[in-house]
């Protein structure tokens, strides 16, 4: 087993099990924060956003849990068996991952929008969901992707079986 | 920040925005320089700073608060463009091209906001090699975001996201030997859970997949025939 098998691992057991549900406890109670000041339409916008918002991410945590994760972890057991050829395409569920990040970076922004626009207070259950993903979100993301930077640097199993030409297309990505 | 004024005394030498902007490369003396090449005004919620069409006068400066970028649409619909905040600068595409502005720029906030001399700016820009640098980088960077965000657009549909989750099968475990059937048999129930759609669904947009000749099914195999159009209908950017 690689080194670096602990620290995958506690990184993503600490996005699936500590960082994202926070965010699931805030999703309902948008929905149940009403202000009579509020314009209909604009709490629609609002709900509407959310409501995409969380599909999306709900989305991208399965899609990790259940992919992304695992085909990376999988890449560390590989130190001392020269003959296993991993099956996943590591860049391309990254650059797929990083579409769905995109998607969820300009959900966040529109319900940042419409709050201001709402001129909604600061206390705000929607204003914890933008907090969310601007810090702790983010800070996580950031913090993994410069771990995937270190490991291609500096992990051999890594970058031989993540960077390895790719059969499967017939082109290095 | 003063209520009521329109106009701030705020020095670039001991502004916080600047330490997120792209003058945070410019020495002392340059700040100074700067400091006398602009004036800082207090632009109220909902106050425009700039408008569509309009010709650009300076560069803008955000020192607080927020601000969108927006334009109309086909029917007349507000289109966002992008949002704003401290640190931030606008208006720079239109100075740097000689244009006029193609949005609007609207304070969401009150907030203050610096304008930089169009002639000082545009001088800097070529002569002071670091700021030229951080003026690219800022150009890669909100061009990256604009291709990103034509890519994401809101929110997916049910089309687009069950086209991206045979993608993601795809990156996962590969083909089989013959370089097209996906390497993992899953139920229709377990593709709708990726998706998050009934599964009703899930096997009426495999089945047009299928009628598009995007993919082909056998049972549970999955073999994708038009990986470009695949990709094109899961609209990811690569």
């Amino acid at each position: 087993m690689c080194n670096h098998t602990l620290s995958a691992k506690a990184i993503t057991e600490r996005m699936l099990n500590e960082v994202y549900p926070k965010v699931q406890k805030i999703f309902p109670e948008i929905k149940t924060c009403t202000n009579k000041s509020f314009i209909s339409k604009q709490i629609e916008n609002l709900y509407q956003a959310t409501d995409n918002l969380q599909v999306e991410f709900n989305s991208l945590v399965n899609y990790e849990a259940k992919l992304v994760f695992p085909a990376i972890l999988e890449v560390f057991n590989t130190k001392h068996n020269n003959s296993f050829k991993p099956r996943a395409n590591i860049n391309e569920l990254i650059k797929l991952t990083k579409s769905k990040e995109a998607v969820i970076a300009d959900l966040v922004e529109e319900i940042e929008i419409e709050l201001e626009e709402m001129n909604a207070d600061k206390s705000h259950p929607a204003y914890r969901l933008i907090k969310f993903f601007d810090r702790d979100y983010k800070g996580l993301k950031s913090e993994w992707y410069y771990m995937l930077e270190g490991w291609n640097s500096s992990c051999a199993c890594f970058r031989k079986n993540a960077l390895q030409k790719n059969e499967l297309n017939g082109q290095y990505q | 920040m003063a209520k009521g004024n329109t106009y701030l005394e705020h020095n670039c030498l001991t502004c916080n925005a600047k330490l997120h902007s792209v003058f945070s490369v410019l020495n002392t003396d340059e700040l100074k320089e700067l400091n006398e090449h602009k004036s800082c005004n207090i632009y109220k919620k909902g106050q425009r700073i700039f408008a569509e069409r309009g010709l650009p006068l300076g560069l803008y400066c955000i020192n607080a608060g927020k601000v969108k970028l927006t334009t109309s649409g086909i029917d007349g619909k507000e289109q966002i463009l992008r949002l704003v905040k401290e640190g931030d600068i606008i208006g720079y595409r239109s100075l740097l091209s000689n244009e006029r502005y193609h949005c609007d720029a609207v304070a969401l906030e009150d907030s203050s906001i610096c304008v930089v001399d169009k002639n000082y700016f545009n001088e800097i820009a070529i002569s002071n090699r670091k700021l030229c640098t951080e003026l690219f980088k800022k150009i890669g960077s909100d061009l990256k975001k604009a291709e990103e965000q034509i890519v994401s657009l809101s929110q997916k549909n049910v089309r687009e996201r069950t086209a991206e989750a045979l993608l993601f099968f795809k990156a996962t475990y590969g083909f089989e030997a013959d370089g097209q059937t996906i390497n993992i048999q899953l139920s229709r129930e377990e593709i709708a859970d990726f998706v998050g759609t009934s599964t009703e669904s899930a096997i009426r947009l495999l089945s047009e997949f299928n009628n598009d000749k995007i993919i082909e099914l056998a049972g549970k195999k999955i073999k994708i025939l038009d990986i470009d159009k695949l990709t094109k209908t899961a609209n990811v950017l690569y």
